[in-house]
């Protein structure tokens, strides 16, 4: 019996581990050729152009005071000819508005709008007389995905993007996603950007002057953790026309679409996700061409949890939500009507990120019980932890290793310390995170959906110098 | 698929009946692990030094380049000719360092270079290299040559990837951009009408050149409406004299998506007659086009055909002529007015949008003050404004008011506030 469970351990774990290796390699390829599109692509004449698609950036705010400021300048401040920005704030308790209203001359406004997707009741609509291209929803309280739903009804251009309230653009992070679209306009339906953690950035009216390593271990760990994740998983999964999430963080949508499926869905804990799966299901199963992609050169820095506490209440999150997920498009996962989303993305979520807390606590549980009963074959034991270990950091190695040689982001000194963490984060940061994952299994079951808000830091703000 | 996952339930089973050769079997699993894992961190580390050593050579070759151009520039004719030979297979760095010349020194530069056959040179590279990289900074310069010889090379360069590498073929369309030529522009006129990349990105490239109005306008009976949809808006970006009648016939094509296109471009000439036709075109995106158009050519005269669009059916259309109302400024609220008493309440709605956002709302409420006749009136106007919907908007205006006119606007919204 106990050599059928090392041996389904075993499998389990180079199964996982070989695809994501597959991942790594087709990433690198991608990234290739990403790199070169970027290279070879006169962004100036698509700013220039009204042939560009126009868009309206969508930014939910729930108590968001510390950092709503500098997000909505980043993003006012994109190298792109036609595009809104609508906040909607979503009956914050805080200052959100006022700050909002101070920072941007808000001005009331009846407006009136057709409201094909069912939200909270939107109580003002506010105008900014500096920048006419703002307008503010203010509503009662409904979640993110409600407050994305009332940006959907408002916005006037044909694509949205949404992104978070913490997250800082990069002047041209719009125009490279929104080139994505214009390659490839009739299929191209959504197009995710590459998140990285803000903690440490230097950053003045929503300008970033200059981007460090964050100074919290659990935020560092994170650098390489958003790395891996978006250099190397998602863009391969988008190779396959397979992205298992085009992140809340940043995700250009075709309107229509997203009007279609009902808008952002309230029923989740996290909307992107669901956003996504669904998109797949729904063209797939009507047989209609599309294509859901990555663009890793459209950089969103957003904030991530600096402390433990909050890390684990993100994770536990992000845990319910891939079984909400799972449980809900349950009839997609290993139905080859899906396709590539059918056969892979969904199983991988389902093994991976789904039954990956449960299948790494019954080997923890499993060690235990075989040393007290005094079978442990310490030699496996070691030899499995060597290999688990040792591969899992050459993974992440790997997506390092990839920012150097295509994004060219971190200084000499952060790239040998995040090569440090590389080592640690099998060892340290996974193992920590395990227990607020597993108890997302309790919250599953008993139907919670809340989604905590975490502590948000204010933007760095470099001092100003001295005049005269 | 079926055989990955048959192919793990055997290799389970397998694995599950190795048993006591368990260990010796998988022994080098460990060490392979960190194999790969010092293989990473050696490229990680390579790369890194490579990238910086590839910077400093670079910024160290460019300003070497810039030296060497600079010193071959004071040399007679034929010697200067023959140091710029000798630079050829430079030619990345000679432009980069071009770059920071003066136009004039950077015209007498490509001159020299036309008059070695800078050009075949890199068209010769472009037909031997296999790498795309390589392929693709080939084009690049011979956009940067603009070398009028090298556009077949380019042209074809366009066709032939177009299927098979629609990037290096987007690469070759934009070298093509570079190119003051009307053949240039009918290559990439010819890349749009085929299709060999997005259409939206050959448009990018096309709308630039000064030979697009005659070149485009040969395509406006192209069978594909989607050409012909592309062919209006080029024409309406050229802002060419001709464009104008070319549009018209456009703009009574029997495809709505390029009536559509039509109407957006002819913002651009004073065709009023048609965009005024268009506003009652059956299809929904003409009319919203039409009214845009309207608005971005501030044709104030045809305000009062704009107004009824804000009943229309389809919610886009009444919010393109909302907006072209307010870009059409103050000479549109006579035209507005008489919508707050219209049966269908969105048009009141509209209408009244319209007229707060063009100060309509402010000067009513600066006029309740006066005790003249113009009190009375300004209350029954923001009375009907309030009763189209707007009646937050009224309140919240009312900041900075004198006492007497915020005692009145309170009566006033306490009055709109009671059911009729």
């Amino acid at each position: 019996m106990i050599q059928v469970i090392y041996a389904v351990l075993l499998t389990y774990f180079l199964v996982l581990n070989l695809g994501t290796i597959a991942l790594v390699l087709s990433a690198l390829r991608e990234n290739r050729l990403r790199q070169r599109q970027a290279r070879y692509t006169n962004l100036e004449r698509l700013i220039r152009s009204n042939a560009t698609i126009a868009v309206s950036v969508i930014v939910p705010a729930y108590n968001e005071e510390t950092v709503i400021r500098d997000t909505v300048l980043s993003v006012l401040g994109s190298r792109h000819l036609q595009f809104e920005v609508i906040v909607v704030n979503d009956g914050s308790t805080d200052r959100t508005l006022e700050v909002l209203s101070e920072s941007f001359g808000l001005e009331l406004r009846d407006a009136f709008y057709p409201e094909p997707i069912a939200t909270a009741r939107v109580r003002n609509v506010y105008r900014s007389r500096i920048h006419p291209t703002l307008t503010v929803v203010d509503k009662g309280n409904g979640g993110k995905a409600d407050a994305c739903n009332a940006g959907v009804n408002i916005a006037y251009y044909p694509y949205i993007v949404h992104t978070d309230a913490d997250c800082i653009f990069e002047p041209e992070t719009l125009i490279r996603s929104v080139r994505a679209v214009n390659f490839d306009p009739r299929r191209i339906v959504g197009v995710g950007g590459q998140l990285r953690p803000s903690n440490g950035l230097e950053v003045r009216d929503g300008r970033i002057l200059s981007s460090r390593l964050p100074s919290s271990l659990v935020a560092r760990f994170q650098v390489v953790e958003y790395m891996s994740a978006f250099t190397t998983h998602r863009l391969a999964w988008s190779r396959l026309n397979a992205v298992p999430v085009v992140s809340g963080g940043f995700g250009l949508w075709r309107k229509d679409v997203v009007v279609d499926l009902g808008g952002y869905a309230t029923d989740v804990t996290h909307e992107d996700i669901e956003l996504t799966i669904h998109a797949h299901r729904q063209f797939r199963r009507g047989r209609i061409p599309y294509s859901i992609t990555l663009m890793p050169d459209a950089t969103i820095w957003t904030q991530v949890p600096a402390s433990w506490n909050d890390i684990g209440t993100q994770r536990k999150r992000w845990q319910r939500i891939v079984l909400e997920v799972l449980w809900k498009f349950k009839t997609m996962i290993f139905n080859p009507r899906y396709g590539l989303v059918g056969m892979l993305t969904m199983p991988y979520l389902l093994l991976y990120e789904g039954l990956g807390p449960l299948v790494e606590a019954f080997a923890y549980g499993f060690v235990a019980v075989v040393a007290v009963l005094g079978v442990l074959n310490v030699q496996y034991l070691i030899l499995f932890l060597a290999f688990s270990f040792g591969l899992n950091a050459a993974i992440r190695l790997a997506a390092v290793l990839m920012d150097v040689l295509f994004f060219e982001t971190y200084d000499r000194r952060s790239v040998v310390h995040l090569c440090l963490l590389t080592l640690l984060e099998p060892v340290v940061y996974r193992p920590l995170l395990l227990g607020p994952r597993l108890y997302a299994f309790y919250e599953f079951l008993t139907g919670h959906k809340v989604h905590e808000k975490l502590t948000r830091q204010p933007s760095t703000t470099a001092p100003r110098q001295p005049s005269g | 698929m079926v055989a990955l996952y048959l192919g793990l339930v055997i290799g389970t089973i397998a694995l599950a009946g190795i048993r006591e050769t368990y260990l010796e079997r998988f022994w080098w699993l460990a060490p392979l692990a960190a194999l790969a894992y010092v293989g990473v961190l050696s490229l990680t580390v390579a790369s890194f030094a490579r990238r910086r050593k590839r910077t400093g050579a670079h910024q160290d070759a460019v300003a070497a380049m810039t030296q060497a151009l600079r010193a071959a520039r004071q040399l007679p004719g034929d010697a200067r000719l023959a140091a710029l030979r000798e630079l050829l297979p430079r030619l990345h760095d000679v432009r980069i360092a071009g770059d920071s010349f003066s136009a004039a020194e950077r015209a007498e530069l490509l001159e020299s270079l036309a008059a070695i056959d800078a050009h075949a040179y890199v068209e010769a590279e472009l037909a031997r290299t296999r790498r795309k990289g390589r392929q693709a900074d080939a084009l690049l310069l011979l956009g940067w040559l603009t070398d009028e010889r090298s556009l077949p090379a380019l042209a074809s360069a366009l066709r032939d990837l177009g299927d098979r590498d629609p990037d290096l073929a987007y690469v070759a369309a934009q070298s093509l951009a570079e190119y003051d030529s009307e053949l240039a522009c009918r290559y990439l006129m010819e890349a749009l009408q085929i299709g060999y990349i997005s259409r939206p990105l050959v448009a990018t490239l096309i709308e630039t050149s000064r030979f697009a109005p005659e070149v485009v306008a040969r395509a406006r009976r192209d069978p594909d409406p989607d050409v012909r949809s592309w062919v209006a808006y080029l024409l309406g970006r050229s802002r060419s004299a001709h464009a104008g009648t070319w549009l018209e016939s456009l703009a009574a094509d029997p495809e709505p998506e390029v009536r559509a296109s039509a109407a957006e471009a002819l913002a651009e000439f004073p065709e009023t007659a048609i965009l005024e036709s268009l506003l009652s075109d059956p299809h929904w995106l003409v009319r919203a086009n039409a009214a845009k158009a309207i608005g971005d050519a501030d044709f104030t005269t045809l305000a009062p055909h704009l107004t009824p669009l804000l009943r229309d059916r389809v919610w886009w259309v009444r919010q393109s002529a909302t907006l072209a109302l307010k870009r059409l400024g103050a000479s549109s609220v006579p035209a507005v007015l008489p919508m707050l008493e219209d049966d269908d309440q969105f048009a009141r709605n509209k209408a009244a949008e319209v007229l707060i956002d063009l100060g309509y709302v402010s000067q009513q409420i600066a006029a309740l003050g006066s005790n003249r006749d113009d009190g009375v009136d300004a209350s029954r106007r923001l009375g009907a404004v309030a009763r189209a919907g707007a009646r937050s908007t009224i309140a919240g205006s009312a900041g900075g008011t004198g006492t007497l006119t915020r005692q009145r606007l309170d009566v006033l919204l306490a009055e709109w506030e009671t059911p009729r």
